[in-house]
Formats: C-alpha cells, structure tokens, sequence
C-alpha cells in the first residue's frame, strides 16, 4: 500500500499531529482547571502517542547499519542533537531575557516552550535510541536478540505505566527503572562494532560521542531547571520512560566512548590483521584477471613487507615453466641492490639454507639473520619453491636488528602458499585450455585414422569375412587391409606398431601406404615383407617396430601363402579335425633388422583350406588384456574358436568380442585391439 | 609400475627390472638404459618383470639400433616363459643375448667382448 518513503514521512507527520494534539490538550487543561473540569490525563495520552508514533518513525528511518556507515549512523544523531540544543537554547535565551517581564511568568506561554522542549528532547532520545539499537544489534546472537527485545518490550510497557500517576523518584518510579536498567544491562556492554572502525573512524566517533554526551547533560540540566522554576502540566522529569530512556542513551554513550578511547592504541594492530585479509583475498584473486606471476610475486612481495613492517625487500625466482628468472623488488634503488646481496652473501649460515630441500624443512631452518650495514640491520630470507623444488628467494630487509619474529615468519609463509596456489592454479588452467585444443585436433586425427581401415573389406566367392577393431586412446596402432590382386588373388594384411597412440597411428597409415603400393604388384609375402622392412627402415623411429601377418588368398588354387613379421601367431581351425592350432611359423617384426639380410628372416608357408576353415588373425591386444594379472591369451581364444566355428565370420568375431568383455570390462582395455575372421565356404560340388 | 635398481658390478653395470615395462613405464626404461649402454657391459636381470609391453620391447629394439658395432654389450638373463615368449614372437631374440641365469650372462658377455 505504502512505499517505505510514503510510510515514513506518514509516521513523521502523525508524530507531529500528536505533539500539536498534546500541546492543545495542555492548554485546554490549563483552561479546564480554571474551570476545575478537565483531566491531566488528556495530554498524558497524546504524549505516549506521541512517544509512540516517534518510535515508529525512527524505526523506519533510520537504516541498519554497516560497516562502513557506523560514524554516519553517529553523525546523523549529533545533527538531530545539535538542532535540538540550538532551538532550545534559543528558548532558555528569549526565556531568561524576558525573566523580569510578566511574559515570562505567563503559564500558558512556558507550558507552550516546554512543549517545544518535549518535542525536541523526545525526538533527540527517540532517534538516538534507535542508532544506538542499530549499532547493539551489529552482528547480533540469537540470545542477544532475545534479551533485546525483553529490554525494547519492558521499555514500551513504561509508555503505558506512565499513564498512571506516578512521580519522580516515588517507590513505583523506582522499582521500574530499576527493572528496566537491570534489563538493559546486557545490551548496555555489547559494542561489536567498535571493533570494525579504524583509527580515523575511532576519532571521529569519540568526538561525536562526546558531543552527544554533552546534549544529554544540557538537556538534563535543562528539564530540571525547569521543572523546578515552572508549574508544568507535563513533567518529563515524571515519565519513567524518559528517565529510563535517557539513562540507557548516556550510560551507552559513557561505555561506547571509553570503550573506543581504550581501543585506540590497539587499532593499529587490527587495522594491520585486516591489511594481511586483504592481502589473501588479492593474492588469490590475482591470477584470474590475465595477470602474470610477476604480478603476483609483486603482490607477495609488497604483502610480505607490510605484514612484517619490512623496510624494503626483493625476491628472485625460476617461473614455473623454467624459462625465465622473475626478479621484483621493493624500496630499492638499483646500487643498493646490488651492494646489499654482495652484503648477504658473507652472512655466515646463509649458504646452509641452499640445502633445504623440501617445504617441509623450511620451519627447522634459522631464516632471519643480522647484517652489518649503516641502513639495514636484520634481514629474513625465505625460500619459494615452485613445482617442489627451491626456485629462488624472497629477502626482507630491516632498518633495526632482531626485526623478524615468528609470528611474521609465520604470515610470510602463509602469503606464500597462497602466491604458489595462485599461480599454479592459473598454470593448471592454461595447461587444460591447452588441452582441449589438443583433444580438439586428436578428434580429428582420430576421425582421418578411422578412414585409413577399410570402410568394407575385398570379399571372395570362397571367403566370408568381419573384422573389428578398437583403440586404447584416440587414435592406435592397429592396421588391417584387404587388397584384390586379381580376380582370383586377394592379399591380406594385420598389423600392430608398437606403443600406441598418436606415433603409433603416424607409423600405421605409412604402412597402409606400403601395403596399398606393394600388393598391387602381387609380392609375394617374402618380397612383401623385405620391401616394407626396407621402406619403414629409413622412416622408423629407432625404438619403434611394426608387427604383421600378410596372407595372399589364392581362390584358385584354394591356397593360402602366408609369413609372419614377428605378429601374433594366426589361429587356424580346420573343420576336418574340428581343431584350432596357431601357425607357429619363424619371422621377424619389421624396423629390428634394418638392413637387407632381413630377407633370411622372413619365412613363407602355404597350406590348403577346406570348406568351413576358419581363420583368425588378431593383435595383442586381445590375447594380452588382462585382469588381476591374468591375461585373456592364446587358450581362451582357441576354445571361442572352436566353439563357434560352425558360425558364420561375423557371428564368430561378435562371439569372440563378447567372450573378451566377458572376461574383463572394456577399462581394463589398455591396449589396441584387433580381430579379423574368415572362414571359407568353399561350395565343393561345383569346384572342379 | 616399474622400478629399475642400478648396481655398479664391475666390470659390469646391472639393471634389475621389477615390476611391468609398458607405454608409460618404457621411458624410465629408456633413460636408463641410454645411461647404462654407454658405460660398458650391461647386464639386465629380468627375474622380477612380470610384464613387457611392445612399447617395452621397442627399448630394446632402439638399443639393438644403437649399439650395432659400437661394440657395447648387453645381455638378459632370467627371462620367464612369458617374457621369453614375447621376445620370440617378434623376433628380438634372435639379435639380443638372453642367458638363463647372471653367471651365464657374465660368461657369455665375456666370450662375446673378446
């Protein structure tokens, strides 16, 4: 309904209604007794509602304060202080200037001032109160708060108390603003917040204070002189609340005063506490706005010097990548630089501390030390290690001897973690930026790897074959091709170049390009071979090699010739005697002999398929897949084979697959992997 | 896991494999023997390696691209069957000395550096 502004200046203007109701209430008492008809109790209402309508209106007023707003909070209620005093004064002045005057002794104009004075001194105890609620309640406890609020409830209540006839310093006077002090006594000594103003702020706040002490004492001077003097239809002196009120407003005023008084040696030291916070807080932050570490070694630099109250200093450090020397340094001019280090290089110890080894064994090395020089008499080198390894020295200097403790030891290393945290955070970040643009362009070597296997394999009326294959990281090793030579010749090739992952998947698609130039000419497995082995020769990396089996499948002849380039043994199963058995026939993987005599390394066998034989060619990433150590090996794929052989080649290398992941879950796959099936369906009735 | 202890046994420098020589471990493999084959003799004990990847065997393959006639010595010894096997298969064993045991090594370096 109302907009916080719109209520305010509401409350303010019924406030104002109800002291011009009180004032009219006073003067038609005055008439009334004349008339001896009217009560005291009149105006005696309008003032609670009054005092009511202030609270509200202050409460509204004035905001909760903050940590930075404390001396404004004050400030506002010396104005509103300083306002009430000055019009006051003004009265006591027109007052006394008139004494001898008959006007002066006019009843109706002296309860009109004093009006006036209730108005101020009510709005003065009123705003005040509630500043000094706001300042109580600064990061208030939950007990806090409830005892708060008994004082605030027991405080209401005396509104009301006063509507009875009670006097100054009767017995019921008394026992209530007792049991109201009594409450007040627990937010009386809660001060919080005088703790967050720093030395200027403590100044101002002492002045301010003590001018609002200086109000109050006026004003209570002032009430009682009047009411002594004057018949008053409203003495304040008279209202409990007031009393108690005023009371409470002083006594804080008396404790926040000496309180900040007491604090103000000591405020240095927090405002030094509150420097290292902010110290942390940039150097953490530091990193993250495109800075360098040599910003964040100029930070731990000038951090350093601060906390320990340090004359000057430098530091010296290997940045993290190892490529430069960092060197910054603090309230130096360039010979003095120079002519200090020469200084510190003679102190005797120092040179011992080159042997520290880990951070761990900072704390059980002597860090500070003296030196002779006109300006500088102690100094504190700290060691900085980057990656765990010592990389340099930060060098603190003192104007006075024995000017490091272990309390400032302690905060430089704590600034220098967190300057180490900092700048390999942001090392972590560039390297995983870095990262992902290789996972960006490794996704793209992967996808034209993919395209080096065939899309679809040669097939023969003889031969029906499958093939998978799957790599250990993005890209692999593995290679398998089919080739048609001619219409009754297809050539056939397995490959495995060792170590995996991007070199290997270079070294693979040169021996597809070996193998596409070579079959072509329809080499024979020994000529094959002594080529590749020549060719990849003088492209190998030295402690590379590269596995293969190559088959040339001869429709015509049913015919199988076939040599083995160091490659895991081909499984053979002949549906004859319902048996698999590896060929285990000699050979030699390409890129170990790279000179010619390899050709007496490579043998060729042949042998004669039948209807139903099956071929299994694989890499070693099959048979080598382990669990708990327990490898998949020769055995297991034998007994898959031999199980399924009656299947068709698809059917066998899916149970083959199956058989694999049954035996380990695909994480424990480290390794390439390739299996390649063919079994022959030689129709034996029409073949001649 | 790999750990490779070196001892000095002069006139000999002993490696001592322990553990599994794959992709990742190949390379501290590779450093120490690029620090061994060139002080001397060099005597590998594979007693205790329970696995060699063909990362692992491509060390060995580099040495025997190295040291043809720059008349360093090498020899295994204590080769398990699956160890053994795995040499065999690609052939390396045709090219590198694999002895049965150290004192076996010791001899056939001797003969072989005469």
């Amino acid at each position: 309904m109302f907009n916080k502004k719109g209520l305010i200046r509401l409350l303010g203007l019924i406030s104002i209604i109800c002291w011009l109701a009180l004032l009219l209430s006073s003067f038609n008492y005055l008439f009334g007794r004349w008339m001896e008809q009217s009560s005291q109790n009149i105006p005696k209402v309008f003032l609670a509602l009054f005092f009511v309508c202030l609270i509200l209106f202050y409460q509204n007023r004035i905001k909760r304060v903050e940590q930075t707003n404390f001396v404004d909070t004050l400030w506002k209620v010396f104005v509103t202080g300083l306002i009430a005093t000055i019009v006051s004064l003004i009265i006591s002045s027109f007052l006394s200037f008139f004494r001898d005057n008959k006007l002066s002794q006019n009843v109706l104009l002296i309860n009109f001032f004093y009006n006036i004075n209730i108005g101020l001194v009510s709005a003065f105890l009123i705003s005040t109160y509630v500043a000094w609620k706001r300042l109580i309640l600064y990061q208030y406890s939950k007990w806090l708060f409830r005892f708060w609020r008994f004082f605030e409830y027991a405080l209401w209540i005396t509104i009301i108390l006063n509507l009875l006839d009670i006097k100054f310093l009767d017995n019921y006077f008394r026992i209530i603003f007792f049991g109201i002090m009594v409450l007040a006594l627990v937010p009386l000594i809660n001060l919080k917040w005088v703790a967050y103003l720093n030395f200027g702020q403590k100044w101002k706040s002492l002045l301010l204070i003590g001018i609002v002490i200086s109000y109050l004492i006026y004003f209570s001077i002032h009430l009682v002189d009047y009411s002594s003097k004057y018949r008053l239809v409203i003495n304040l002196i008279d209202n409990v609340f007031v009393i108690a009120l005023f009371t409470f407003i002083l006594l804080y005023a008396i404790i926040s005063f000496l309180v900040i008084l007491f604090n103000l040696p000591t405020s240095s030291v927090f405002e030094q506490k509150l420097e290292e916070v902010v110290s942390f807080q940039r150097l953490s932050q530091s990193l993250q706005h495109g800075q360098k570490e040599e910003d964040v070694y100029a930070i731990l630099l000038k951090s350093s010097i601060s906390a320990t109250n340090a004359d000057a200093g430098w530091l010296e450090v290997n940045s993290m990548n190892e490529d430069a020397c960092i060197t910054v340094n603090e309230g130096f001019k360039n010979g003095q630089l120079h002519a200090i280090k020469e200084k510190i290089e003679q102190v005797k110890g120092i040179k011992q501390l080159s042997q520290i080894q880990s951070l761990g064994e900072v704390n059980k090395h002597k860090l500070s030390f003296s030196i002779k020089d006109n300006r500088y008499r102690s100094i504190l080198r700290y060691p900085l290690f980057v990656k765990a390894k010592l990389s340099g020295w930060m060098v603190l200097v003192k104007g006075v001897s024995v000017g490091f403790n272990n309390d400032m030891l302690e905060m430089v290393k704590a600034f220098t973690n967190q300057a180490y945290i900092s700048i390999e955070n942001h090392h972590l970040i560039q390297e995983t930026l870095a990262n992902e643009r290789y996972k960006e362009e490794l996704k793209i070597a992967q996808k034209v790897q993919r395209s080096l296997l065939p899309q679809s394999l040669t097939h023969n009326e003889d031969l029906d074959i499958a093939a998978f294959s799957d790599t250990a990281y993005e890209v692999g090793g593995d290679y398998y091709d089919t080739y048609r030579i001619d219409e009754d010749r297809m050539a056939l090739i397995v490959s495995d170049v060792s170590g995996k992952g991007t070199s290997a998947a270079f070294q693979m698609s040169q021996l597809k390009g070996i193998f596409h130039s070579y079959a072509q000419l329809a080499l024979d497995p020994h000529e094959f071979f002594t080529q590749a082995n020549l060719a990849l020769s003088r492209s190998l990396d030295k402690s590379s090699f590269i596995t293969s089996s190559y088959y040339i499948i001869d429709q015509k002849n049913k015919e199988i010739t076939f040599a083995r380039a160091g490659h895991c043994p081909t499984l053979y199963y002949s549906n004859d005697q319902k048996k698999a058995d590896y060929l285990k026939n000699k050979g030699l993987a390409l890129g170990v002999l790279r000179n010619p005599s390899y050709k007496n390394y490579v043998h060729v066998n042949n042998l004669h398929y039948k209807n139903g034989d099956v071929i299994v060619l694989y890499t070693d990433g099959i048979t080598e897949a382990q669990l708990q150590g327990e490898e998949f090996g020769y055995e297991r794929l034998k007994d898959v084979v031999e199980k399924n052989a009656s299947l068709n080649a698809q059917e066998i290398q899916n149970e083959i697959i199956k058989a694999l992941f049954q035996f380990c879950d695909t994480e424990c796959l480290d390794d390439d992997f390739t299996v390649l099936v063919l079994k022959f369906n030689v129709n034996e009735n029409v073949s001649k | 896991m790999l750990e490779i202890n070196k001892i000095a046994d002069p006139p000999f420098q002993k490696l001592i494999l322990i553990g599994e020589v794959d992709a990742s471990t190949s390379i501290q493999l590779d450093q120490m023997m690029e620090e061994v084959t060139s002080e001397g003799l060099v005597l590998i004990d594979c007693t205790h390696l329970a696995y060699i990847s063909s990362a692992g065997l491509g060390v060995f393959n580099a040495y025997f691209q190295d040291a043809e006639g720059s008349g360093n010595k090498l020899v295994l010894y204590g080769l398990s069957e699956k160890i053994k096997s795995v040499f065999e298969l690609v052939g390396l064993d045709q090219f590198l000395s694999i002895a049965e045991n150290e004192d076996e090594a010791k001899k056939l370096i001797n003969e072989s550096s005469v």
